[in-house]
């Protein structure tokens, strides 16, 4: 059978839908040439975006890491400004805190304080 | 520009406005001030204790069991006025963010007021990670705290 006879009753039998070539090349092609390792780096690809949003994360988180860590931690102060009240500051290694010790303070109450409105007119006679 | 180089650029891109974003997140840092009561016989179930995390560093200063929060607020290290907290009537606190210099951490100076007059007062440094708890006075059985923590 001639080349052109078989090819026609190969259309005939098997038509070739559109686009099948160019899938089946784009098929072999890449097995052909299968995309280097790296290739999701330079390609705009999911991956790449997930892969850049954590390394933007862990960059910002060093950065804020290392300003912080930069500048040495001066302890609070404290002074008193009451007589019989002392105030101590000292850090605290086991809570890893600053601490601001106040000795002499009178213990609180449930009574109302001088914020609180104490005269309470009952009636007008008591003016 | 090749897909690489604009894939590059917008790598760089995205990168400046990160740490923009970062340092704008630092021009509003705040401190989180929360009144404590501490003591040994446990608060009822409805009233909201200290973060776990907290609670031990709590311990091993103060050596109460429960720390029962009875208020908390955040101060803007940003509004550079005084600012008060006023979780009880006879035990409150003010504080004023000061300017921040160049390449210096910011500082907050702190007044701590008992029966309306005030009975301290010092500067504190915030920094995250390190708070800073004020001994208080004695409630019954308990005792107030203040914790002033960086955000």
């Amino acid at each position: 059978m001639h080349d052109l006879e078989l090819k026609k009753l190969l259309q005939e039998t098997h038509p070739v839908r559109p686009g099948q070539e160019e899938r089946a090349w784009a098929a072999l092609k890449e097995l052909l040439t299968p995309a280097p390792r790296w290739a999701w780096l330079y390609y705009p690809t999911w991956r790449g975006a997930a892969v850049a949003l954590l390394a933007l994360c862990l960059v910002a988180g060093l950065g804020d890491f290392i300003a912080e860590r930069s500048f040495p931690i001066s302890f609070a102060s404290a002074n008193s400004e009451s007589p019989g009240i002392y105030a101590t500051a000292f850090y605290s290694n086991t809570a890893h805190a600053q601490v601001v010790w106040l000795t002499g303070l009178n213990p609180s109450t449930d009574q109302p304080t001088y914020l609180d409105n104490t005269t309470v007119i009952t009636s007008p006679d008591r003016l | 520009m090749s897909i690489i180089g604009s894939t590059r650029a917008i790598l760089a891109l995205a990168l400046v406005f990160s740490w923009l974003g970062l340092l704008a997140g630092r021009a509003d840092e705040t401190i989180r001030v929360s009144l404590y009561l501490a003591g040994n016989n446990s608060p009822s179930a409805d009233r909201k204790l200290a973060p776990e995390k907290m609670e031990h560093r709590l311990v091993s200063v103060f050596g109460f069991k429960y720390y029962e929060l009875i208020k908390e607020e955040e101060i803007e290290l940003g509004k550079e006025w005084e600012q008060w907290v006023v979780p009880r009537k006879d035990f409150f606190i003010r504080l004023k963010p000061l300017p921040r210099e160049s390449s210096k951490p910011r500082t907050v100076d702190y007044e701590i007021y008992k029966d309306g007059f005030i009975v301290a007062r010092g500067t504190y440094e915030p920094h995250k990670g390190t708070p800073l708890f004020i001994n208080g006075p004695d409630f019954k059985q308990s005792r107030f705290i203040y914790v002033l923590e960086a955000r």
